[in-house]
């Protein structure tokens, strides 16, 4: 009888340990999420960064769902509580709107009847990455833009995004040949055109952006103190 | 020998398999996560709404531990597929590194033996609600073996397939180590998932499809202590009753190792007989 009651009182101590884990972690997590205080591109359907957090299973079926490959579970990162989220990355493809991902999600964490089902992302070009920016010629964004009059080229050939228009396909990002045109520079971004969120610092700020200024704001929401960062950066 | 080991083996990895393939062939059938009772009352308080469309999926694993036992634990959790290929799946000990067969010194073995801790868990799965629903996420699917399974797969083809390594690749397999093989009673005293079997099993042992013994044929009296050894719960099946087969997570080791033959698996009440 003794060592049962022993045995329990260890189990007990293990539990202890493990629900004081539990709650270290969901304060250093909610430390995290306020410290980022980020924002990611996320499928159609993404009611808020808040509500995707609090519905999202982590099971992956919009990443299976995919016909594109365009979702992937988020790696881990300081911001920690996100891990395992869906976040669109445009490497292989771009999105056709099939809504698969959302007609896939069981828990509503995409949702056909959000506000932005069609609308979570803007293209920003990269002024210091975008061929066309210091060369001219490159036209190849603007030809493959899908949507008429979202991506236009000015006088001198430069590409220009209608914040309006784009509806965050992803096609111009996917088709940009800036990596293989240009020599590899650490210093500015591959591509010369990216999505990011409509809720990112990236998204409100108008026109070109340089690189170092969408490294700095593309994952930031944008109410949030990305004018503190942008205050930072032109010290 | 080991037959069934390497039977529990196939079927977790086959479960691995058949989730992963399907990522490659875009059929969204979703990871053990989509069937979670624990994620499924976890977004629930987090999210302040029901997900109800999470909840057949929950229901019909939850029939399958009722009607079945807790088979899930043995066959398809991919903590038990680690435990089944790199050992330790005996949980002795606060980090199992304590003695053989606790209980075989006891006049009954089943005494001795660590049982699944309902309160236990239960004060875990308490205290995990609370937390979620104080920080609007799902917290312990941060740490739950079975996610940081599925999170170490997408990892590593992430890495394979666009080279994005991370550091997932180190920080998830070490938290698995630590959870399986240190704190070695993860499933018995912290496992929420096990709460929710545990309350179907302490259901369904009056239903009874569980290892039985046959009493003319056992030889625990002459001191046999092969299935309680060989048990991952150190069950001995021949004194036990109704509650320590609750435990019970149907690897059938014990019927495959039992030297006289005696452990079926059956149907029947199982004997309610204790020492003879």
């Amino acid at each position: 009888m003794k060592s049962k009651t022993e045995m329990g009182r260890r189990q007990f101590c293990i539990a202890g340990i493990a629900a004081a884990g539990l709650a270290v972690t969901g304060g250093l997590g909610h430390l995290a999420q306020e410290q980022a205080h980020a924002v990611y591109l996320r499928p159609p359907g993404t009611k808020s960064e808040g509500s995707l957090l609090s519905k999202c299973d982590r099971c992956q079926r919009c990443v299976q769902a995919c016909p594109y490959d365009l979702i992937q579970p988020r790696p881990l990162s300081l911001d920690f509580p996100t891990v395992g989220t869906p976040e669109v990355v445009y490497k292989s493809g771009y999105c056709d709107f099939c809504m698969k991902c959302v007609e896939a999600c069981p828990t509503g964490a995409l949702s056909l009847d959000a506000p932005s089902a069609h609308d979570i992302g803007v293209a920003k070009v990269l002024s210091d990455a975008c061929v066309a920016w210091d060369w001219g010629g490159c036209t190849i964004c603007a030809d493959v833009c899908p949507v008429e009059g979202a991506i236009t080229l000015d006088d001198r050939g430069r590409p220009h995004v209608d914040p309006q228009l784009c509806d965050r396909c992803g096609l111009c990002e996917t088709e940009c040949p800036a990596p293989s045109l240009r020599a590899y520079n650490a210093a500015s971004a591959e591509k010369g055109i990216y999505v990011v969120s409509r809720e990112s610092a990236a998204a409100a700020l108008p026109g070109a952006l340089t690189s170092a200024e969408f490294e700095r704001t593309r994952t930031v929401r944008t109410d949030g103190n990305a004018s503190g960062q942008e205050g930072n950066g032109h010290e | 020998m080991n037959k069934m080991r390497y039977l529990r083996i196939g079927a977790a990895t086959a479960v691995l398999v058949v989730i992963f393939a399907a990522t490659f062939a875009h059929i969204p059938i979703g990871t053990l996560c989509a069937l979670c009772p624990v994620g499924f009352a976890e977004l629930s308080v987090a999210s302040g709404s029901i997900p109800w469309a999470l909840l057949p999926g929950v229901l019909i694993l939850l029939a399958i531990v009722f009607l079945l036992g807790r088979v899930f634990c043995s066959w398809v959790c991919p903590t038990s597929l680690l435990r089944n290929i790199f050992g330790g799946r005996k949980p002795r000990g606060l980090t199992g590194q304590t003695g053989i067969c606790s209980g075989c010194n006891q006049e009954d073995p089943n005494d001795g033996r660590t049982r699944n801790n309902l309160f236990a868990q239960g004060i875990v799965l308490a205290v995990l609600l609370v937390i979620s629903f104080i920080v609007h996420f799902p917290v312990f699917c941060l740490f739950c073996p079975i996610g940081l399974v599925f999170g170490t797969m997408f990892a590593v083809s992430r890495m394979l397939f666009t080279w994005q390594p991370g550091w997932d690749l180190v920080v998830f397999p070490a938290l698995l180590a630590l959870e399986l093989f240190v704190l070695r009673r993860w499933c018995s005293a912290i496992c929420p998932l096990g709460f929710f079997f545990g309350l179907m099993a302490k259901a369904r042992t009056k239903l009874s499809f569980l290892p039985k013994v046959n009493e003319q044929t056992r030889i625990h009296v002459e001191g046999c202590e092969v299935c309680t050894t060989i048990c991952p719960e150190n069950i001995c099946a021949a004194t036990s009753d109704g509650r320590d087969l609750e435990d019970c997570t149907m690897c059938l080791d014990c019927k495959e190792h039992c030297p006289s033959r005696s452990i079926s698996v059956g149907t029947a009440k199982p004997s309610s007989s204790t020492q003879q």
